[in-house]
């Protein structure tokens, strides 16, 4: 601005906006205390789903299953423990968020941005992996063995579904934090060039 | 040596300045109340992690900006509120603002509303009268670079504010 007359109005009505004076200090203890506890039953949350998986995979073992079911648990296990520690770190993270480096905010945030596109990617080619490995798996077993045929009733189409369904939710979820996180990415990196 | 103000104090003492900077990123006044709370909170959460590399200003700024540019990745996909709606809760919160002041302040921040988010930041922290150095430790650009791109950014807002009044 070359006029500084001009610019000294446009400070004076900025510094004119209403505000409150006073901030409410209960409000913001009850908003940080609900905030602990929240983050807090996630990191929980993510504990027991993964003591569980385990259970079912050592369950399993111990009461000898069948190869088919326990290699089925165990992907379950593999993808539930990396899910969940993969949510665990974030929560974690989130949690220490607000507490910056004083680098610039612009670059984290492009970092943050970028990790969360690798761990969309991540869980992208792992829905895909699993789910050829799982078909490939499903044919060998119809046409190349008698017993897995045999084994082939209502319940194994329902488990079917169900994994179909289970893994179409990640392929969405996935799908949906890829794009987000370009977006995000974009967005800075336009704000960046602005910069520079 | 006078003793450091707690987090209650200091809080208190940026509230106002956080309500502008709120103003500068959210029309909507619902959703501004929330990020001013969005910021007070993780100023709260954070100020133990606060070691005195900067200033306690400095330090209260960079999040609250932090905080306003995640408010945004959050609602990019609603579309701006009208101008119309922050006129209107001014108005009913602080009725000794005249209309043409309540006008003048609306054209402003619709103004700085539309600017990229740095510049945004840098023309803020400048009406709040921080120092280079200060805009330097809240938005990690050099001295030199902060300079160079709060000129472009008042030029900016100079264009925005004629082409508005031009209309």
């Amino acid at each position: 601005m070359q006029n500084d007359q001009q610019w000294d109005d446009l400070t004076r009505q900025w510094q004119q906006q209403p505000v409150t004076q006073q901030p409410d200090i209960n409000l913001i203890k009850r908003r940080v205390r609900w905030h602990r506890m929240r983050i807090s039953g996630l990191i929980l949350l993510d504990l027991l789903i993964t003591v569980v998986t385990a259970f079912f995979l050592y369950y399993g073992i111990a009461h000898d299953y069948a190869w088919s079911l326990l290699l089925w648990l165990g992907f379950g296990v593999a993808f539930g423990v990396f899910i969940a520690f993969r949510g665990m770190l974030i929560r974690i993270k989130s949690w220490r968020l607000p507490a910056l480096s004083t680098k610039s905010w612009l670059d984290y945030e492009i970092r943050r941005a970028q990790s969360q596109l690798g761990y969309a990617n991540l869980t992208r080619i792992s829905t895909i992996v699993f789910m050829v490995f799982f078909h490939l798996w499903l044919l060998t077993g119809y046409f190349f063995d008698p017993e897995f045929r045999l084994d082939f009733n209502i319940q194994g189409i329902l488990i079917y579904i169900f994994a179909l369904l289970w893994m179409s939710v990640f392929w969405v979820v996935a799908n949906r934090l890829k794009k987000r996180a370009t977006n995000n990415i974009d967005r800075y990196l336009v704000e960046q060039h602005l910069l520079h | 040596m006078s003793e450091q103000p707690n987090i209650e104090q200091l809080i208190t003492l940026h509230y106002p300045a956080l309500q502008r900077i709120a103003a500068s990123y959210e029309a909507n006044h619902a959703l501004r109340e929330e990020l001013v709370q969005d910021m007070l909170e993780s100023i709260w959460l954070s100020w133990k992690n606060f070691r005195g590399d900067s200033s306690a200003k400095t330090y209260i700024l960079r999040i609250a900006h932090y905080r306003a540019a995640r408010h945004i990745e959050k609602q990019i996909k609603r579309q701006e509120s009208n101008v119309t709606e922050t006129v209107e809760s001014v108005d009913r919160q602080h009725p000794e603002h005249n209309a043409e002041q309540q006008q003048q302040i609306n054209h402003l921040l619709s103004a700085i509303r539309k600017l990229p988010m740095v510049q945004k930041q840098l023309i803020t922290m400048s009406f709040d009268g921080l120092s280079y150095r200060e805009m330097s430790e809240v938005t990690g650009l050099s001295s030199s670079h902060v300079g160079v791109s709060l000129n472009r950014a008042k030029a900016s807002l100079k264009k925005l504010l004629e082409h508005h009044y031009a209309k």
